[in-house]
Order: C-alpha cells, then sequence, then structure tokens
C-alpha cells in the first residue's frame, strides 16, 4: 500500500489506461467472446446459480401460504377455461387438417413450423435500472451460441447476448437500443419493435418504422417477420395497445406478450436462421 | 484482512443484487448497492483504495452483465477516488456528509452511464430518463445508503480496532 501511495498518480493513470484497453477490445457489437470474461463469469455465474436457487427456495415457500385462496379461484376459472378451449380445439384440429391439405395443394413448404428448442432456468438480473439483460444457465456446453433467439412460454423474450461454458447472457426485447423485425399478424404490416427504458419501467415495447398506408389497429398481435437474419419468423412478440403518429412517422405501443418481472424459464432456440 | 473482508463484500454485493434485489424493486427501480459501498468504503479509506475498490467491483459488474467491458470500471473507478478525497476530515460519525455524498455520486454516476451508454447511440431523451430513471435510483440510493454506511462503517471500525490490537501487541 505505500508503494501504491507514493506512485499513487501513476497508479490511478495506469487504471484509467487499462479500461480504456479493455473498451478498445470489447468489440463492436459490445460483446467479445474474451477469456476473461468467460472465465470470471464462469465462476461468478455459479454463485449466482446458487443465490437464485436460494431465494427461488424462499420465495415458493412464501407463495405457498399466500396464495392458497387466489389459487382456489384461480383453479375455478381454468376448469372453466379448459372447457372452452377443448370446445376451440376441435375446431381448431378441424381447420389444421384443411390447412394442411391446402398447403399440400399449393406445394407452400412451412419452413419453420418447429424449431429445436432448449429449455433453461433464468439465473439472474443485471443489477442496473438501465439494462433489461439476464443470465440463463445453459451455455456453449449444451450447444447455446451467440445471436441464438430466446423465447419465452408466452412470445418472443430476447436474443443470446454473451455466452459462457455453462451459462449465457440474454438481452431482453425490453432493453433499450434492442430491435426486432416485426409484423402485424392480421395486416402483415412491417415496422421494428425495440425496447426503450422509459417505456420498459411500463412494461410496454414500442413499434416503429411503420407505414403511413398500414392498417394496425389496437389489440392486433404483432410476431417476428422473416427480414430479421437471425430469429424465426411468426413469433408473438406481443399486442398493440396504442397507435400514434409523430415526426417519424407512425409507431405503436405494443404490450409484450411476455411478463419479464415474472419469468423462471426461456427456451432457446438452437437453429440459427442466417 | 481488510482487503478479504471487503473482496467478500463486494462479491456477495454482486450475487445478491443481481439474483435478490429485483424482488425489493419499487415502481421497477432498485438501489444501487455497488455504488453505495463504493463510495463508503472511498468515504472512509481515502482515494486510492477507493478507486481501486471502484475498479474491481466495475470490472465485476462489466465482465458479466456491461456492454462494453470497462466502462463500469472506469465510472466506478472515478467515482472512488473522487468520493475519497476532500472528505477525509470530516467527521465520520455525522450521517450528513456521507448520505449527500451517495447522493452526489449516484446522480453523476447515473448521468455519466445514460451519456456513455445511450447518449452516445442517439437517445436525447434526457430529461425523461432523468425522471424515469436517474432520481428515483439516486432517491433510492440515498435511503439505503445511510443503513450502508451504517454496516460499512461497522465493519470497518471492527477491522482498525483488531489491527491495532495486533500492532499493540507486538510491541
Amino acid at each position: 500500500m505505500d508503494f501504491l501511495q507514493r506512485y499513487k498518480k501513476w497508479f490511478i493513470l495506469a487504471l484509467v489506461v487499462l479500461s480504456f484497453v479493455m473498451m478498445a477490445f470489447t468489440g463492436r457489437d459490445g460483446y467479445s467472446q474474451g477469456f476473461a470474461r468467460s472465465a470470471v463469469g464462469g465462476v461468478v455465474f455459479r454463485g449466482q446459480a446458487l443465490f437464485s436457487s436460494i431465494g427461488n427456495w424462499f420465495s415458493d415457500r412464501w407463495n405457498f401460504f399466500t396464495s392458497m385462496n387466489e389459487l382456489h379461484h384461480e383453479n375455478q376459472r381454468l376448469l372453466l377455461e379448459i372447457d372452452r378451449l377443448n370446445a376451440e380445439l376441435v375446431q381448431h384440429r378441424h381447420s389444421q387438417a384443411q390447412n394442411n391439405d391446402l398447403a399440400l395443394l399449393v406445394n407452400l413448404h412451412l419452413r419453420y413450423d418447429s424449431y429445436a428448442v432448449l429449455g433453461a432456468d433464468v439465473v439472474s438480473h443485471d443489477p442496473s435500472n438501465w439494462l433489461s439483460t439476464f443470465t440463463i444457465n445453459r451455455g456453449t456446453n449444451d450447444g447455446v451460441a451467440v445471436n441464438m433467439a430466446v423465447l419465452a412460454p408466452m412470445g418472443f423474450a430476447g436474443r443470446i447476448s454473451a455466452v459462457g461454458s455453462n451459462y449465457a447472457v440474454v438481452t431482453a426485447v425490453m432493453e433499450d437500443g434492442h430491435a426486432v423485425s416485426a409484423q402485424g399478424e392480421r395486416t402483415g404490416d412491417t415496422g421494428i419493435v425495440r425496447g426503450d427504458v422509459n417505456l420498459a419501467s411500463q412494461g410496454l415495447l414500442r413499434m416503429d418504422f411503420i407505414d403511413t398506408s398500414a392498417d394496425l389497429a389496437v389489440g392486433d398481435a404483432v410476431i417476428t417477420n422473416h427480414v430479421s437474419s437471425i430469429f424465426p419468423p411468426g413469433i408473438l412478440i406481443g399486442h398493440i395497445a396504442e397507435m400514434g403518429q409523430d415526426v417519424g412517422g407512425m409507431y405503436a405501443i405494443v404490450t409484450p406478450a411476455v411478463d419479464f418481472s415474472r419469468l423462471p424459464y426461456v427456451l432457446v432456440v438452437t437453429d440459427i436462421f442466417d | 484482512m481488510r482487503i478479504l473482508v471487503f473482496t467478500a463484500i463486494v462479491i456477495l454485493n454482486f450475487l445478491i443484487s443481481s439474483t435478490w434485489l429485483h424482488s425489493v424493486a419499487i415502481w421497477g427501480i432498485i438501489p444501487n448497492t455497488t455504488l453505495i459501498i463504493v463510495v463508503c468504503y472511498a468515504l472512509l479509506r481515502g482515494d486510492l483504495e477507493g478507486a481501486i475498490i471502484g475498479f474491481c467491483a466495475g470490472l465485476l459488474y462489466d465482465l458479466m452483465f456491461g456492454r462494453i467491458v470497462g466502462v463500469s470500471a472506469l465510472l466506478l473507478m472515478m467515482t472512488g477516488f473522487v468520493a475519497g478525497k476532500p472528505f477525509a476530515d470530516f467527521f465520520k460519525e455525522n450521517y450528513i456528509a456521507p448520505v449527500l455524498l451517495i447522493a452526489a455520486a449516484s446522480l453523476s454516476y447515473e448521468i455519466a452511464f445514460y451519456v456513455i451508454n445511450f447518449l452516445l447511440q442517439g437517445r436525447t431523451d434526457f430529461f425523461r430518463y432523468m425522471g424515469i430513471v436517474i432520481l428515483p435510483t439516486t432517491a433510492y440510493n440515498l435511503v439505503l445508503g445511510i443503513f450502508i454506511y451504517r454496516a460499512i462503517y461497522g465493519i470497518n471500525n471492527l477491522i482498525t480496532r483488531r489491527e491495532e490490537r495486533r500492532k499493540g501487541f507486538l510491541k
């Protein structure tokens, strides 16, 4: 310490230079696969996994006692829902069979009707209020690679932005600056869905670059489209909550299908769509 | 001894803040406990040690979550360095100086984070970011900072007394 104290100025200067060197070596897309990153990340991740499981244990116990009454009502509601869905399923099967026949008829090649997916637990979240990044317990050992799409049970969640041997970092669709090529399911009008810190705090997304002649309406489903080079098309992102117009043209506020505040596990699409 | 204890505190804080802290979010805002710890430590131990702890804590965050490795390391190092500087002679038992310092550090840290990660990428909507992220985080840090300062102060005192006792024993 005395030695450092004597050369304090130089030491601080060295740290500053070191910071800039690291920034320069991170690479343009932000996430390089640096040795230090995966080495430190792999170890730190084990700690996070431990803390996460302890936290889950307590919240499970807590939920068990607090949600009894709620669960009873929900159960009643779900039973009714099952009846309704069963009826719908019959109809759906019928139209699916019809669809298959017609698809064969027009020789339509359904390229992405199913994807290879891998389940993963969400372990930790970015501890700042700026980024909507989280880590999952699958890495290169399980075949996960950067830019793979990440789905939640309800819809599109984000993409893999960094990966270590036993963990991966997911950039959520809510993250500011993260953009996904999308389209309205009903009309096929295209746009770019992106995260925005200001909307993210209310749990919302924004869809930009919508053609002024577009026929989108509140309540329309928004799905990923084939323009994207990395995401599979046809995955539900959310529903339009509000349409508006500003200097940039038409925009829409989108309620994401995925509840990011409660996301215990995700699915990684291990097919690459380049 | 001191290095060991505070390394453990920094790592423990990182693990807790990335896993449990999200369940105490108020309106989606969580406090920046890392920043509070760095400022408190710098306040008690001076600029050099403040810079070192800031650099290490920032690097840990960068390696796990950061968009660009080195940004948080640099920012937290500067925060620790400045926080440890002119305040060394303040009454450390007094709460007003540390709390004000934590608030000032949070404000400047969050603004710098915004400038580097958002403004430079064309997000010029400063006042909305200010109202939705920067000010609430600062307020939360300020309140939580009182308790964390108390804890760090206690731990630091304990270690100092132990070291002094050992020195006296050797004499």
